[in-house]
């Protein structure tokens, strides 16, 4: 096998870090100079990244990268302060915050001010939409790839609205009055929820790259959640929380040491944390609704069904369906959840009917994924004994795939 | 998943739950919902926002999630 090409490797090192670390430094940097910096402070947390990159090339990375652009991107930004400080309004500003060369990163100080700017962020004068992709840029990092496969949109269409949305930012500044204020907050909970979800579903499996689990995501999905959740008593926050620990039960199973993933029936359910599912059991119980559930709420339900299946033969996979079938029915716009509903249909009834149930999502869906419609297929033939379809869908979806581990995943099923 | 180190700072003692004990959980829930599916009750996952606004501003805009149907059986 060729050797790994080590400028390559770094990138993807970068690409990683960035993801995990750039939220937290454009954070602390806003803490300390003002959301109104946001700006200068995306581009010097940038900068300092690509200074990196350039330096890890040859020297490796350093112990604590994230001490590294910390310490680069507040050098970076003072230094632009200090050229726009012939302005009279940032003089007096700039002299203050000057002196401190060096900037203290206390693991506290990072949260506080991760959730503050969360709370910001969703206070930007944007559509829903641009608000949640916005923040998910400037607080977890997300690439437009990311945000596109995440929205379901296309990469042109996220390119165009963060920079429609940057624009926009640099005109309309009256967001930064309400910065963190809880009230505003509060009717903000939808969005806080779909944005904390994005990130925990980004850990959960990192759909590009090397690195198909990043954990400290989703934990940090977690920590922000329950942060959010000491502000506001909600039942939908209760139901995220639930649907977090039952996902995070399964994590010690899901791969095998070599990193490849272990199918849901080959897991060992004996390595499920028990723990976090009684977390996840706790905070269900909480998410009842009192009047209409949703479709968080069903979603925790759905995990909860597998979390307490003793084997995979005993999933409920009809009960699974029919609450996918009345997610969709209220969301018909998502594919995906559409997806899951005739996944789970081919445990209890598969038919040939459903190849085409299944192709009839395939335009609706976006790009990225369209590899996870053919490698169900595939599963359909498998099931239904048909050996040479199975493996004409196994070698498109193969084609279409860009995920490493789910590309070996696929190549070792052809094998079998 | 070797490499993690899982570190859960949570004071509650959630127990243990047997099979039956999550069983009988998940039934409460269950009956919940088929209630309020024969009712003819649902709604999309953003109530709050949604009041007085557009249906559309109602959906979930995020599509992607950590299913596990697709992201563990095939």
């Amino acid at each position: 096998m060729k050797k790994a090409d080590p400028i390559g490797e770094s990138n993807k090192q970068v690409d990683h870090l960035f993801r995990e670390v750039s939220g937290k430094v454009v954070a602390v940097l806003t803490q300390k100079f003002g959301v109104h910096h946001i700006e200068l402070i995306m581009d010097a947390v940038q900068d300092a990244f690509e200074a990196g990159l350039i330096r890890w090339r040859y020297e490796g990375l350093p112990r604590v990268p994230e001490a590294w652009l910390m310490t680069v991107a507040h050098r970076k930004l003072l230094n632009q302060l200090r050229k726009e400080s012939h302005r009279p309004d940032m003089m007096a500003e700039v002299e203050t915050k000057m002196d401190e060369a060096a900037i203290e990163i206390d693991g506290s100080y990072i949260k506080d001010s991760q959730l503050r700017l969360l709370l910001a962020c969703v206070n930007l004068p944007l559509s829903r939409r641009d608000r949640i992709i916005t923040t998910l840029h400037i607080l977890c990092g997300f690439s437009p790839a990311e945000l596109a496969r995440a929205m379901g949109l296309h990469f042109e269409a996220v390119r165009k609205s963060l920079y429609r949305n940057k624009l926009k930012l640099a005109q309309d500044t009256t967001w930064i009055q309400k910065e963190a204020d809880v009230n505003f907050a509060v009717n903000q909970i939808p969005t806080l929820l779909e944005i904390l979800y994005a990130l925990f579903n980004e850990g959960y499996k990192s759909q590009q790259g090397d690195k198909s689990v990043d954990i400290s995501l989703c934990y940090e999905a977690l920590r922000l959640l329950k942060l959010v959740n000491e502000l506001v008593s909600d039942t939908e926050i209760q139901a995220l929380l639930a649907l977090f620990y039952f996902h995070l039960s399964r994590f010690p199973a899901r791969m095998d040491a070599e990193g490849d993933w272990l199918t849901l029936e080959e897991q060992d359910r004996n390595l499920w944390d028990e723990h976090l599912k009684g977390a996840g059991f706790h905070h269900l119980a909480l998410a009842k609704p009192t009047d209409t559930p949703t479709t968080w709420y069903l979603e925790a339900v759905i995990a909860s069904l597998h979390a307490a299946a003793p084997s995979f033969d005993l999933t409920p996979w009809k009960m699974i369906e029919q609450l996918y079938t009345k997610w969709h029915e209220a969301e018909a716009e998502n594919p995906m959840v559409r997806l899951q509903a005739l996944t789970a249909a081919i445990f209890h009834r598969a038919d040939l009917q459903l190849v085409n149930e299944l192709e009839a999502l395939r335009s609706t869906i976006e790009d990225s994924q369209k590899y996870m419609i053919d490698a169900t297929i595939a599963g359909l033939y498998e099931k239904l004994g048909y050996t040479e379809k199975r493996n004409q869908f196994l070698s498109q979806a193969i084609d279409q795939c860009y995920q490493n581990a789910d590309m070996r995943w696929l190549k070792k099923k052809m094998k079998q | 998943m070797k490499e993690f180190l899982m570190l859960i700072r949570e004071n509650a003692d959630y127990g243990q739950m047997s099979v039956d004990d999550m069983q009988a959980d998940i039934q409460k829930h269950m009956e919940w919902v088929e209630e309020l599916i024969a009712k003819g009750h649902f709604k999309r996952g953003n109530p709050l926002e949604g009041a007085g606004a557009t249906i559309s501003g109602n959906e979930r805009l995020v599509k992607d999630g950590p299913f596990i149907e697709s992201k563990g059986v095939y």
